[in-house]
């Protein structure tokens, strides 16, 4: 899935940090997942929407990341 | 002298974290975060090479009072070190999150300049992509877990919101959610709705290619329904609330003026 192809986690990045790039991804996924330089298989995952396969996608791209914590009941009982 | 600006990321990657949070995270001398996504830890990093989580800071065991309360610490550290810091928060600095406001309360206390910037949460998402307005009928917004140990009262007039009903009834991180508590959440809601009433489980989306999740079902069904660890329930009012005529004539406001 890597090689000569840039990670999803790069490609996530930029999506977020450029408005321009949102907004074409947006009005066109298959476009600008076509441009994007990603995989065809990570391509197909993004199309796909599924967040959990994405996230499994990113852990194993990212292995030594620390993620995930949810705040619990106790977080808003003290609040 | 040091100084503490609380800020969050939104809820979607980068997308909506707002120009002034932004400069405080780039700026700062130091940046403490605490984020529920490895990607964001790694775009955190690179918007200041400063950077660095608390999360080690939960330990399996430690309580997290006594968690938040490390972390208020190690910020306040920072802070005493004369040192401009950022703390930065998923989503909203100051909803569903302790620490930002106990820094911020001690920060004050000892004399520093302290301020928390407002930023995107969860239930802006949840407003934005369910295309409900709050305003229209009010709105109810409980803890799932909260709400039932409270036996909180409904009004079905105004919106309700829930939140974490993936996990509700536990109390600890339940990483992969737990649905089992849930007939119990039904059966209470069933004392104020109607079985057949709507219920929308929410899932807002993290990143900025994702849509959010939305599952349209009836409140007697919750309990079966594919309930995300992070979904939120929205219920929308089930009767509407007539104007009391003596509070309009008290207040001047003829009948007429209202829908």
């Amino acid at each position: 899935m890597r090689g000569e192809h840039r990670g999803l986690g790069e490609f996530l990045i930029e999506l977020g940090e450029n408005p321009g790039q949102l907004r074409r991804y947006r009005k066109d996924r298959r476009a600008a997942l076509a441009d994007s330089g990603l995989s065809p298989e990570h391509q197909q995952l993004l199309l796909s929407g599924d967040v959990k396969r994405i996230q499994a996608e990113l852990q194993r791209e990212y292995p030594d990341a620390k993620v995930f914590l949810l705040p619990g009941w106790d977080d808003v009982m003290s609040a | 002298m040091g100084s503490l600006t609380v800020v969050g990321t939104g809820i979607q990657l980068g997308a909506q974290l707002t120009p002034e949070a932004r400069v405080a995270i780039t700026e700062a001398d130091e940046v403490l975060y605490v984020v529920t996504d490895a990607l964001v830890a790694l775009w955190m990093e690179r918007l200041n090479p400063r950077a660095r989580s608390l999360q080690d800071l939960y330990a399996e065991g430690v309580s997290r009072r006594r968690t938040y309360d490390a972390m208020a610490d190690e910020i306040m550290a920072a802070v005493r070190r004369g040192r401009d810091v950022c703390a930065a928060f998923y989503g909203h600095p100051g909803v569903f999150v302790d620490p930002s406001h106990v820094a911020i309360r001690r920060a004050r206390a000892e004399g520093y300049p302290a301020r928390m910037l407002p930023a995107v949460s969860a239930e802006d998402c949840l407003f934005a992509d369910l295309g409900v307005n709050p305003g229209a009928a009010g709105c109810q917004s409980y803890e799932a877990t909260d709400f039932l140990v409270r036996r909180r009262a409904v009004d079905p007039s105004a919106a309700l919101v829930l939140w974490q009903v993936g996990i509700v009834g536990r109390l600890d991180l339940a990483p992969e959610g737990d649905r089992s508590r849930l007939p119990v959440l039904v059966e209470y809601l069933l004392e104020f709705y109607p079985p057949e009433h709507e219920a929308l489980l929410y899932e807002a989306a993290p990143y900025p290619a994702c849509d959010p999740v939305i599952e349209d079902v009836r409140l007697a069904d919750v309990a079966s329904a594919p309930v995300g660890r992070l979904a939120t329930m929205y219920v929308p009012p089930s009767e509407r609330r007539r104007p009391d005529a003596a509070m309009l004539a008290r207040l001047g406001i003829p009948e007429t003026h209202l829908r």
